[in-house]
Parts: structure tokens; sequence; C-alpha cells
């Protein structure tokens, strides 16, 4: 048993700043390492340089939408048992089937409440280093 | 008096025989000025008079017209919106009136149109503004939501009381705004018939209690009392959660507006006679009659709140009443200025077999009237006891989940009461004899597997179907025919354990020796067919998981065996793989089923024709959690 565990890393992916600078706020303050890209492209590329534990992910995104990026992932080896969970404003089955299709492990509309959002985060990444205090 | 009032010649439009009569010369002249077109449509259909408007209308001269087919079916008693492409090919959207009148001594209809097309866009510009903006105001409620939420639950650190207190009233107002752009977005879904929802059986004591808390604080901040009351063994109802705390956020939240401090405001729920009753009731300003009329109108807001601010989107009774709409029950409100106001709603309790022959007795009355016919598809649970012992006190729970579930397997889905203690699911289908839908069920049962909490479960169900022409129908004896065939009909395995079984049919003793040890090793039965009619035999028999077929065999060909398959709705769903080591002739495939059915050509890998049956046979887990 480590003394200091290392706090897990969320990679958020999602064009808009203001929900990655609340959300990075919300998952740092709840004990998350948090990197953040604004697109499916940056998003790829912090995955060459660092192995999220989990990532967010939204669908409405210039260039690779959130379904290409999902279904990248969990094509190559290395990547494919990150836990992907879809954060995002569509609502209707066929997003949300898709979604599930393509791996992903949960689907959150947005917007949803923090405390849902923490809990679906660690029903996914149990151990976070650091509890946030209520 | 103008020259135009004393003539006596036909006004424009008219033309043909001598059976128009004479039209005053005032009237002539407001037809013929007339912005709506009017068109005058004899017993069979033709034309007999068109105005100048019915003209610009169609684009068409009146010469073009009388004498000739209308070509749009007319409705009596209320308006339709039909298409018309003018001569030149434009197309328009015209709204018509069609009413009966006598057109010399012959009776004909007189029909009005009228072109909607500037209205539609409208209409339609409107819908998507309203989906747009809600849709764009949703993005940053949610960051200042997750923002201010956080800062609130101290995840970020302490925070003093005044400062805890400033920032909750501004969450209260985030999410104040956030109902307001939801309620604009459900209607704009309503409209385009975008809504959906969730059903399940619950506890809706439980969900009005829980949303009657959230207002515990604007309560007492107002002033008043809230009192929740519900009767003993209130049914669980078919309802989709959220949207009922919805209904109750939208009724405490309007009696909140409309009572002055010092007053009550009472939730009760009820079970009457089949139904599960909700009140709302205020000691209030109430409402006075001609207003109690209009309340559930969309974009009402009556004047006279006693509080002053305006706040609320005037939709919110309006979608309360499309909800309750959706759960098939019903909504109204009762009133005494200066005493009070009581909003009520109540749903269906679809375990209550009483009620549910009382509609059943209603949907035959309807089909009667329209000439259709009427039919009962029922699923009965064999072997409960087997299902007890593994759910224990959840096998209520499990099997009112799957009616739900089982209902929605249907293309349209079905709703099924959950009757006899929740062992029988039983739904009425209007319009259909029931013939279809048990087998479509019973395909779609055979590739699931269910689980209990992540458990695997195995369930014995017994499918069937019984109806008729309405005409020849009644109540009891359909509901008795049908838990005669549910009886007697063999019940389906729906279970892991049970062997998947792939016919095998092919007029080649190599390949069907090869793909039986192939099978074998995957714990597949084989059945094997070496000509059509031995394959048509087996399946008369027993329906195969899965059917591998050669097409140029004796006796029967592979193109007869799959029309025959296709025409019985037992056989018609069972997946097909043709292996030919002939080139299909398309042709005769396609006389004899529409649509795709995959194809492997001889000579193919074993790896191959495995991985496709492994595919076909592939159970779909369905999860139900308790």
């Amino acid at each position: 048993m480590n003394d200091s565990p290392v706090p897990k890393k969320i990679l958020i992916v999602d064009d808009d700043r203001s929900i990655v600078s609340v959300l990075t706020f919300l998952l740092k303050g709840t004990g998350y390492d948090v990197i953040s890209a604004s697109s499916g492209e940056e998003g790829l590329d912090w995955l060459g340089v660092a192995r999220p534990d989990l990532i967010i992910l939204d669908i409405t995104m210039g260039g690779i939408d959130g379904f290409e990026f999902c279904e990248l992932v969990k094509k190559y080896g290395t990547f494919k048992d990150i836990p992907v969970i879809f954060l995002t404003a569509k609502d209707t089955m066929g997003h949300i089937n898709q979604a599930f299709e393509l791996g992903a492990a949960d689907y959150l509309v947005k917007p949803v409440d923090h405390r849902k959002l923490i809990a679906t985060v660690q029903k996914y990444l149990p151990s976070a280093a650091l509890q946030a205090e209520a | 008096m103008n020259a135009a009032e004393k003539t006596n010649n036909p006004p424009p439009g008219i033309s043909g025989p001598g059976d128009s009569p004479q039209m005053p010369a005032k009237l002539s002249n407001i037809v013929a000025a007339m912005v709506d077109a009017v068109i005058i449509v004899d017993k069979r259909g033709i034309v007999r008079f068109v105005n100048p408007a019915g003209e610009t209308l169609f684009g068409r001269k009146a010469e073009e017209f009388v004498g000739k087919s209308f070509g749009i079916s007319l409705v009596e008693g209320h308006p339709t919106e039909v298409d018309i492409t003018r001569k030149e090919g434009e197309r328009i959207t015209a709204e018509m009136l069609a009413a009966p009148i006598s057109w010399g001594d012959k009776s004909a209809y007189i029909v009005s149109l009228r072109n909607i097309t500037e209205r539609k866009k409208l209409e339609q510009l409107k819908d998507e503004f309203i989906a747009t903006v809600s849709h764009e105001l949703r993005t940053p409620l949610f960051s200042m939501r997750i923002g201010v939420g956080q800062v609130v639950d101290g995840i970020q650190g302490g925070l003093s009381p005044n400062q805890k207190e400033i920032l909750s009233l501004t969450l209260g107002e985030i999410d104040r705004m956030t109902r307001i752009v939801n309620n604009l977005l459900d209607v704009s879904k309503i409209e385009t018939g975008r809504i959906q929802l969730q059903k399940s059986f619950i506890d809706i004591a439980a969900v009005i209690e829980k949303t009657a808390n959230h207002f515990d604080g604007a309560v007492r901040e107002e002033g008043l009392e809230l009192k929740i009351a519900h009767g003993r063994d209130i049914p669980r109802v078919l309802a989709d959660p959220d949207r009922i705390g919805q209904i109750i956020s939208n009724l405490i939240g309007n009696a909140l507006q409309y009572t002055l401090p010092g007053g009550k405001i009472s939730v009760e729920v009820h079970s009457e006679r089949g139904y599960v009753r909700c009140t709302v009731a205020d000691t209030g300003v109430g409402i006075s009659r001609p207003d109690l009329s209009r309340i559930f109108d969309k974009f009402t807001r009556l004047g006279n709140n006693p509080k002053g601010n305006s706040c609320g989107s005037g939709l919110g009774l309006a979608i309360s009443r499309i909800l309750v709409g959706a759960h098939g029950g019903s909504i109204w409100a009762e009133s005494e200025p200066g005493r009070g106001t009581s909003v009520s709603f109540r749903l269906p309790d679809y375990k209550n077999e009483n009620l549910f022959r009382e509609c059943l007795r209603d949907e035959i009355a309807k089909a009667r009237e329209a000439k259709e016919e009427i039919g009962l598809l029922g699923v009965r649970l064999e072997k409960a006891d087997a299902l007890k012992e593994q759910a224990g006190e959840k096998t209520g729970l499990f099997l009112e989940q799957l009616s739900v579930l089982s209902g929605e397997m249907l293309s349209p889905p079905v709703l099924l009461w959950c009757l006899k203690n929740s062992a029988e699911f039983i739904g009425i289908l209007r319009g259909k004899t029931g013939e279809k839908a048990p087998e479509d069920l019973l395909s779609r049962l055979r590739k699931v597997q269910f689980l209990l909490n992540g458990k695997p479960v195995d369930l014995e169900l017994s499918v069937a179907g019984a109806g008729g022409p309405a005409g020849d129908t009644e109540e009891s004896a359909l509901l008795g025919l049908l838990r005669e065939r549910l009886r007697e009909t063999k019940p389906l395995s729906v279970s892991s354990r049970r062997k998947r079984s792939v016919l095998v049919t092919d007029d080649n003793k190599e390949v069907v020796h090869l793909i039986n040890r192939l099978l074998e090793r995957e714990n597949i039965k084989c059945l094997n067919a070496y000509n059509g009619a031995e394959a048509m035999e087996i399946v008369s028999r027993e329906i195969p998981d899965m059917i591998l077929l050669d097409l140029v065999m004796p006796v029967m060909s592979g193109y007869e065996v799959i029309e025959c398959l296709k025409r019985n709705p037992r056989t018609a769903n069972i997946p097909l793989l043709l292996i030919s080591a002939h080139d299909i002739d398309e042709m005769k495939l396609s006389k004899s089923a529409s649509g795709f059915i995959p194809s492997l050509a001889k000579p193919f890998s074993m790896d191959k024709l495995l991985e496709i049956i492994r595919g076909a046979l592939k159970t779909e887990l369905i999860n139900i959690s308790c």
C-alpha cells in the first residue's frame, strides 16, 4: 500500500472552454489530476504524451467529433481499456446507443448535477488521492 | 345599382352543363372577390365550380378544372392540410375545409382552401428558433451550475455563512432559469413530436415526497405550510419518474405563486377505482370560472398574481397536461375565487384487472365504430417458483420491469398491462388481430437473456395472441380465449442455458457433416435436412435459431423454402444464411422474399461460417436492476 498514491488522471475533451474550466476545478478539487483538450485532435495529441485513467468526452466538436475520437481510442491496444464517459447535450436514443456501441462506459446528458458527475467518475475511477470535504 | 348587380349572367368560374343554379348577383360578387378559394365538388369527386381565388391557388384556369376529378380526398368536420403542386410545379400547402351543400337538385361538397405555406414556414422557423436558443442557453447554464455548485458544496474550500447563503440563492436562480429554458425546449419538442418517456413501475408517493421536499425552503420563505399525505397501499404506476416530478414541481410552484403568507398547500395521493390520483391544493386567491377553462392553454398566465413577479413562461400547465396525457391519464382543476384552487391528475393503475377490462371494452367499442380489428397479446410467466427462488422479494419489481421491456421489444411498442400478480402481461392491439405480434415478440425473446442485477435469470414464457374483427368481439370472451391459448401454448425458455439450434439444409452430405462437426464443438444443436421438403418438415416441429440454406436442391429448392418461411409469421423472422455453390439467382430470390438475405458462397472457410453463425446467435443481455 502506498502512503501517497498518485492521483488518477482524467482527460477532458470538450470545445467549450468555460465547461472545461469549471470541470477542471471540480475534478481537481475532488482529488484527480486533469488534462484537457479543446478538440479531438488535441485529445489525440495528449494520448501520445500521457496515458489518462479516464476520458470525459463531448460529442459536438469541429474536426474529429466525440464519436470518432471514441472509436479511435478503442481501436488502439494501449488505450482501449480506458473508460470513456460521454458528457454531452445530445440526449436521443440514437446517440446514446451509438456511444455504447463504440464502447463507452457511461453517458451523461448536460446539464448534469455536479454530484452525479463525480459519482459517475468515481464508479470507474474509485480511488481519489484526496477526498473532498463536503 | 351598378351594371354588375343588374346582370344575370353567370359569374366567372361557372361553366359546364346547365345544372348550375343562378346565383344572386351580390352573392356572386362575394364569391368572386373572396381571397379564399371556393370549389364545388360533386358526389363523384368531379369539380363543378371554381372561384377566381381557386384559379390563383392552383395556378390553373377554371376551364382546366371544371368537369375533371378534384383529385384530393375530402374530410368533413375539421380542417385538413393538403399539399398542392401548382401548374408551374411550385409546391404549396393549403388548409382545406369541406362541408355538404346542395347544388341544384343534387348533393355536393363546398370546399374552401387557404394558402398557408407562409404560415407553415414561420411555424417551422419558430420551432427551430426555440430549439436553437434553448440549446444555446443550456450550455452556459450548465457551466454556471457546475461552477457555483461545487463552491457551495465546499469542494473549493470553506465558506462563510453569508457566502454560502448568497451562492445558494444564486444556485436557485440558475435552476429556475434552467427550468424555464427546459420548458421552452419541451414545448418545441412536444410540438414536433420528439418527446421520449422512460417509463417504469414507480412508487409515485416516494417521487412526490422527494419533489415536494425540494420546495421546503421556498415554502418557508413564503410563510406557507406544505403538507404531504398519501393513502395506504398505493399501487406502483407505470410512469417516468422525472416527468412526474416535473408535473408536481409545476403544480406546487403554481400554488406557491398564488397563495399568500399564512396559507396552506397540500399534496395528496390516493388510489381510486383503478387510478392513482394526485391532488395539489392551496388556500390561495383562486381562479375565476372563465379563466379556469384557459389555464391549461399554452402561454397563458393569469393576471391576478398576488405576488406581482411574473415568473414562469406560461407553459407549465400546458406541458403538464401533455405529459399526463402521454401517461394515459387526465388532469383537471377546481377552484373557488378567494378560497383556493386544487389541481388533480390521475394515472391508470396498469396492474388493475377491472380497469384493464374497462379499457378493453372501450377499445372494442372504438374499433367497432371504425370497423377495425382488435387483438390481444399475452405473455405468461411459467414456473414462477423458480424465479421467486432466485429473485426473492424483488420478484414483483423484476416482473414489472420485464412487462415494460417486453412491450418495448415490439415495433411499434405495445403497452403491456401487468396482471394476475405480475405473472401475466397483456396488451391491447387496435387495428390488428394480434397474429403477428406474438411471433415478433418470440423471435426477439429467442435472442435475449435477462439479468437481474447482473446475474443471469432463466425464464419460461408463454406468448400468445387472440383477436378478430371488433364487430364480432366481446371483452370477456376475447380475454378468455387469450388466456386459454396461453395455457395451451408451449413456453419458450429464455435462458442462456437453452441450447441453440441451427437447421443445416444442403443436398451435399459432406457439407452437412462438416458443418455438424463444427457446430458440435460450439455446443450448438444441428438439425439436418437434405432437401427443401425435409427442411420445412423440421421447421414445422421445432423453430431453429438459424437456418443455413443451400439453394439448388431436389424435391424443393432453397428459393421455395424461403418463400414458405417468409409467408408464415412463425418462421418469417428466423435468421437465414444462404450457402450456395452456384450464383444466386437474384430474380428468383426477390420473388421469394423482399429485403436482404445474407449469403456465403461455396467454397467458404469454416472460420468465416462460424463467425457469421456466432454473430447471428449472439445473445443480447438485458439487465434489470431492482
